[in-house]
C-alpha cells in the first residue's frame, strides 16, 4: 500500500502545529494543510500567545498538565536557541494579581513555569487594589511570527499548504486517506458540534516598549502581555458572540482597566484593535472518528475546541493527535492487508 | 549666595536638583549654576544601560548601601506616576549568574522579589550553577538627564557649557560654594590617586524579545568583566568590559569581539540581533565614593567645596542618596553662614 495521504484542515495554531508533528512522525506520508485562512488572519494571530493554562472542566487535570509540560519544554528549547526571535518565542516574567483570594493558591501548572512563588508585600504595593499575587516566569509565542515559522518548517518538510474552503470533510475522501480536523471555531458548522461555542475576545496592541513584565488579573478579564514589538492589552470574554468587529466602547474599557494595573500605559502609542473568537468547549475534542457512507470510510482525527488555552497546550495536543493519526494509518494498513486475502 | 555645580552627569544634575528643591524656598538669595564640559548625551552616564544594581559586595561601606536604598526608594515612588516614562524609569527583572554559590548581596532586601534561581532556570545558562532572580529598576539617562535638566531650567538654574580649569577660577568669579561632581576627570581639578578610570565598552543592539537583564559574574576577573545583557526601552545593551587605568575612550575591535561572542554564548537568541551602536566610557572608579566637604583658602577668606565623585559603575544606583548627602553638607555650610536655620529651630 502506498503511504497514506493525510490532510490537515485548518492552518491556525492547532492545524500548523499538528501538521508539523505529523510530518515529523510520518515523513513518508504526503501531507497537505488545507485552510480558508492563514496567518495573519487566524484566531491565534489575535491572541497574545502566553503560556498560562486555561483549565478545561471536561479534561482530567493530569492530562492538561502533561500537554502543558510538553508544550512548555518544546518552546523553552526554541527560546534558548538562535531561532528564538524568528519563531517569536521569548521568556517573560510577571505577576498574576487577585482582588479576592485565588481559588488555586498553587495552580496545577505552577511547577511547570519557572520560579513560581507568592508575591511579597512589597511587590503587591505596586497593585493597591489587589491583595494576593503570584510571580513567575513563562513563555510567550508572538504571532504572526510563530505561525509563519511553523509554515516555513512545514514547507521545508515538503508539506503542501493550500488555500481551500472545505465545506464537508467527506469531500476530501477522493484525495486523502486520513483527515485531521483542526478547524477551531469553524468546527461548529463543519461537523455540527453544538458544544463548540465562540467566546469573543477583543484586544488592543500598543507600543509601550518599556513594559517588560506581564500583569494579569487573576479573574482573567484584564491582562497586559508584552510581546516583541507590541504589548497586548485585554480583554473580554463574550460567550456566544460571533461578532468580529471591534467595539469602541470595549476598547476604552480595556484601556482603562489596563491603565489601572499599569499607569505608564497612559503614555502608550499606536493602538490597534483586534477581535478573535476563542473556540470554546468544555474539553478539547481530541478523538478519532470514522466517517462512512455505505462501505466507504474516511478516518478522521479531531483536534479542536482549545478555547482560551490553545497556546498553552498546542504541542501536547498536536502530539496526541499525531498518535491518533498513527492509529488510523495502522488501521488502514491492517484493513488493506485483510483486503488482499 | 552662589553655588556652582561642576559636572552635568547623573551626579551633577541630581545634586543640583536636590539642592535647589531643598534650599531655594529657605534661602531666596540662593543662586545655583551648573558648569560642565559635556552635557547629555555626551556624559559617562548617558552610555550606561541604566540598571539599578550595586556591586555584589559593599566592602563594609554601609553608608553606600544606605544611599543605594534611598535612591531605589526614591525612584520607586515615581513608578506609576505620569513622570516615569519621561524620566526613562521602569521596572525590570532578571538574572545574576555565578559559577559557584555566593553570599546574598547587601541589596537583597532593597530590590523586589529577591530569590535564588531554581535548577530549571539554571538550565537556561549552561556553565553557571548558582544565581539570583529579582526585580529592580531601569533609569535610562538618555531620558533622565534631560528630565533633570528641564526640572532645573524650570527653576531658573543656569547652565554653562565650559571646562572649569580650577576651583579658584570659580571662587574668583564670586562663587561661594563649589559642588564637585566631575566624575572621572576630578583629578584635573585636584589630584586624587584613589580615582582611576575603569573603562567600559558596550554594544547597543536591537533585540526586543529580550525582556530580562542577565548579568554574569566571574569572581576571579572582577565586576563587569564578565558578559551582561541589559534590555532598555529601545535597545539592548551588551557589555562586560572593566579595564582599570585605561583612559581610552575609543572603541576597541578586540573588546567588540569579546562582548559579542560572550553575550551570544550566554543568550543564543542574540545571534540574530542587529548591532546599531557602540560606545566606550570611563567609570569613575574609587575604593569608596568621595562625598565630603573641603574648606579651601581663597585669598584672605575661605571657600567651600563639596566633593561628590568616584561612583564607579554604580552612579545611577546611588545618585539620589549621594545628592541628599551633598545637600546636607551644603545645609551645614548655609547654617554656618547663618543663611538657613537648623531644622528644629524655634523663633
Amino acid at each position: 500500500m502506498a503511504a497514506p495521504k493525510v490532510a490537515v484542515v485548518g492552518a491556525g495554531l492547532v492545524g500548523l502545529s499538528t501538521a508539523l508533528c505529523i510530518s515529523e512522525a510520518f515523513p513518508s506520508c504526503p501531507l497537505s494543510v488545507l485552510a480558508e485562512q492563514f496567518s495573519p488572519n487566524t484566531t491565534g494571530d489575535v491572541a497574545a500567545g502566553m503560556l498560562i493554562p486555561h483549565t478545561y472542566p471536561g479534561t482530567p487535570i493530569h492530562v492538561q498538565k502533561q500537554w502543558f509540560k510538553e508544550t512548555f519544554a518544546y518552546l523553552f528549547a526554541i527560546s534558548n536557541s538562535a531561532e528564538a526571535s524568528e519563531a517569536g518565542i521569548h521568556l517573560v516574567s510577571g505577576w498574576q494579581v487577585f482582588k479576592t483570594p485565588p481559588k488555586d493558591e498553587v495552580p496545577f501548572w505552577s511547577d511547570v513555569v519557572l520560579g513560581f512563588r507568592p508575591m511579597s508585600a512589597a511587590e503587591l504595593q505596586k497593585f493597591p487594589q489587589h491583595r494576593w499575587g503570584q510571580a513567575f516566569t513563562t513563555l510567550k509565542c508572538d504571532c504572526p511570527p510563530y505561525l509563519l515559522w511553523l509554515e516555513r518548517r512545514l514547507r521545508a518538510n515538503g508539506v503542501q499548504l493550500r488555500t481551500s474552503k472545505v465545506a464537508d470533510l467527506w469531500e476530501l475522501r477522493s484525495e486523502y486517506d486520513v483527515v485531521v480536523n483542526c478547524t477551531g471555531v469553524g468546527a461548529q458548522q463543519l461537523v455540527g458540534d453544538r458544544e463548540l461555542l465562540p467566546t469573543r475576545g477583543q484586544v488592543l496592541q500598543v507600543h509601550a516598549p518599556w513594559v517588560k513584565h506581564f500583569i494579569r488579573d487573576g479573574d482573567g478579564s484584564t491582562y497586559i502581555y508584552p510581546g516583541i514589538h507590541s504589548v497586548t492589552l485585554g480583554g473580554t470574554r463574550e460567550k456566544g458572540s460571533w461578532s468580529q468587529s471591534p467595539d469602541p466602547a470595549t476598547t476604552r474599557d480595556i484601556f482603562s482597566r489596563c491603565c489601572s494595573l499599569e499607569p505608564s500605559l497612559q503614555q502608550a502609542e499606536g493602538v490597534r484593535v483586534k477581535v478573535g473568537l476563542r473556540p470554546s468547549r468544555s474539553a478539547v475534542r481530541l478523538q478519532r472518528e470514522v466517517l462512512s457512507q455505505g462501505k466507504a470510510k474516511l478516518p478522521v482525527v479531531h483536534n479542536y475546541g482549545h478555547g482560551a488555552g490553545g497556546f498553552s497546550v498546542h504541542r501536547g495536543t498536536a502530539k496526541e493527535a499525531t498518535r491518533l493519526v498513527g492509529e488510523c494509518i495502522a488501521a488502514l494498513r491492517g484493513s488493506s492487508c485483510r483486503a488482499k486475502l | 549666595m552662589r553655588v556652582a555645580v561642576i559636572g552635568a552627569g547623573v551626579i551633577g544634575l541630581s545634586t543640583a536638583l536636590c539642592i535647589h528643591e531643598r534650599f531655594q524656598p529657605l534661602v531666596p538669595c540662593l543662586q545655583l549654576e551648573v558648569y560642565a564640559d559635556r552635557f547629555t548625551p555626551h556624559t559617562t552616564s548617558d552610555g550606561a544601560a541604566g540598571l539599578w544594581q550595586p556591586y555584589l559586595s559593599d566592602h563594609g561601606e554601609l553608608q553606600e548601601t544606605l544611599w543605594n536604598k534611598e535612591t531605589f526608594d526614591h525612584l520607586l515612588g515615581y513608578l506609576g506616576s505620569p513622570e516615569a516614562k519621561e524620566m526613562g524609569l521602569f521596572p525590570i527583572s532578571g538574572y545574576n549568574l555565578f559559577t559557584r554559590p555566593v553570599p546574598d548581596p547587601s541589596w537583597k532586601n532593597i530590590v523586589l522579589g529577591f530569590r535564588n534561581l531554581t535548577p530549571k532556570e539554571l538550565e537556561l545558562f549552561p556553565g553557571y550553577s548558582y544565581g539570583w532572580f529579582n526585580t529592580a529598576l531601569m533609569l535610562e539617562c538618555r531620558s533622565y538627564l534631560p528630565w533633570l535638566t528641564n526640572r532645573l531650567a524650570q527653576r531658573g538654574v543656569k547652565f554653562f557649557h565650559k571646562k572649569v580649569g580650577s576651583f579658584q577660577e570659580m571662587f574668583a568669579q564670586g562663587v561661594d560654594v563649589v559642588i564637585n561632581c566631575t566624575g572621572v576627570r576630578a583629578g584635573e581639578l585636584q589630584p586624587d590617586p584613589a580615582l582611576q578610570p575603569a573603562r567600559g565598552q558596550v554594544l547597543k543592539v536591537q533585540a526586543p524579545w529580550v525582556k530580562h537583564f542577565v548579568i554574569t559574574h566571574d569572581m576571579d576577573s572582577g565586576i563587569y568583566n564578565s558578559p551582561y545583557v541589559i534590555p532598555g526601552s529601545e535597545f539592548t545593551v551588551l557589555g562586560g568590559i572593566f579595564q582599570q587605568g585605561n583612559w581610552n575612550e575609543e572603541n576597541s575591535a578586540q573588546d567588540h569581539k569579546t562582548i559579542w561572542e560572550r553575550c551570544c554564548k550566554l543568550l543564543p537568541s542574540l545571534q540574530k540581533a542587529k548591532i546599531v551602536e557602540e560606545w566606550s566610557g570611563l567609570r569613575p572608579a574609587r575604593p569608596r565614593v568621595r562625598l565630603e566637604r573641603e574648606t579651601l583658602r581663597h585669598g584672605h577668606s575661605q571657600a567651600e567645596v563639596i566633593h561628590n565623585y568616584g561612583h564607579g559603575g554604580f552612579g545611577i544606583t546611588i545618585h539620589w542618596g549621594c545628592a541628599m548627602a551633598a545637600a546636607r553638607l551644603l545645609g551645614s555650610i548655609l547654617q554656618e553662614k547663618q543663611l538657613a536655620r537648623p531644622p528644629q529651630s524655634h523663633l
